[in-house]
């Protein structure tokens, strides 16, 4: 138990350091004029890097057939997203689809 | 209301609590499956609650959980989970800007407070303003919004974990909420290719460890995105 609160620990301070970071060092560090500009397609690039393993891959391996329903489900709320721009429809049309198509498609 | 009314701390407040509000709704589910993994290690719920507070981050909790079943060496465990949140530098780097004249205490807080839910939800409102001036009262709001969900989620799962049922694939909110946020993200064509190329990178290079592949996907598509920029 001791070695799991070391790590956790660990983990906290860690965690709050790479937070903390650039944070801390901007004022003291000058950044060239092309770093600036390209801070700005970090929002896009992490969220899309975060979230295309979720809805293409299947057990590890990448699955772009109809045979996932995660695939299926995720089109269906990015249509959603795309035309509402509303994230708690976006997150229910998505969770809706999954589950009918858990209910329709055999395991 | 004028210009300059909403521009007044609790304003921006409010703001970054009504823009994280929706997003947490699929946040309450990746809370409680936290909370509920961390009973199954045998981890007491109080304990549990602290070390969620210490770290604030259900992706490298769960990474070190699984790990920790695993009988890995302690350092092994850290590192790993650590490198999950290297994702954390670029949200740090990319709100410095924004949080540079305030003080030590509110830079130590927001910090804390950094979350892949807040950051994408205050970064945009953050760049909009003629200059900073109160915004960061936005990302306040936002981050403690979150944090406050996550932590209620969390203990749910902690103190509730064996009677809630199973397999409801809670777990597939959390890619919807990114999702959610990344379609909006889109604002122009550079972005788009950023999102295009960070997307095929992080699958082809799926296998490599630590999460090295989703780095090198997120600096190959911010690359992309400055090279559109400047060509088209």
């Amino acid at each position: 138990m001791t070695k799991i609160w070391w790590i956790m620990a660990g983990l906290g301070l860690g965690t709050f350091l790479i937070r903390f970071s650039f944070i801390a060092l901007y004022g003291k560090i000058q950044f060239p004029a092309l770093v600036e500009k390209s801070l700005k397609f970090i929002p896009a690039a992490v969220l899309f890097s975060l979230i295309t393993p979720q809805f293409l891959m299947s057990n590890g391996h990448p699955n772009l057939t109809l045979a996932n329903p995660r695939l299926i489900a995720g089109v269906a709320a990015g249509l959603v997203s795309w035309r509402t721009k509303n994230v708690a429809l976006t997150i229910s049309s998505g969770m809706a689809v999954l589950y009918l198509l858990q209910m329709i498609l055999p395991n | 209301m004028s210009a300059q009314r909403t521009e007044l701390p609790v304003f921006q407040f409010m703001a970054g609590l009504k823009a994280i509000a929706p997003v947490l709704l699929g946040v309450i589910p990746f809370g409680l499956i936290s909370g509920i993994a961390v009973t199954q290690v045998h981890i007491e719920p109080q304990d549990g609650l602290v070390m969620s507070v210490m770290i604030f981050s259900g992706t490298a909790l769960l990474v070190a959980l699984q790990l920790i079943t695993g009988d890995m060496p302690a350092l092994v465990i850290l590192i790993s989970a650590l490198a999950v949140n290297l994702r954390f530098l670029i949200y740090s780097a990319s709100i410095a800007p924004y949080v540079n004249r305030l003080s030590k205490g509110w830079k130590v807080l927001l910090g804390y407070l950094l979350s892949d839910q807040a950051y994408a939800v205050s970064i945009f409102h953050l760049r909009e303003g003629a200059s900073p001036g109160n915004r960061h009262w936005h990302l306040l709001g936002s981050g403690l919004g979150m944090w406050l969900v996550w932590q209620i989620s969390v203990g749910l799962g902690l103190f509730l974990g064996a009677s809630l049922p199973a397999n409801l694939s809670l777990e597939f909110a959390i890619p919807l909420t990114f999702l959610a946020l990344a379609i909006p993200a889109i604002k122009d064509q550079p972005t788009a290719m950023a999102a295009l190329v960070s997307g095929a990178v992080v699958m082809v290079l799926a296998r490599i460890p630590f999460n090295l592949g989703m780095l090198a996907a997120i600096l190959l598509g911010i690359i992309t995105g400055s090279l559109c920029e400047r060509h088209l």
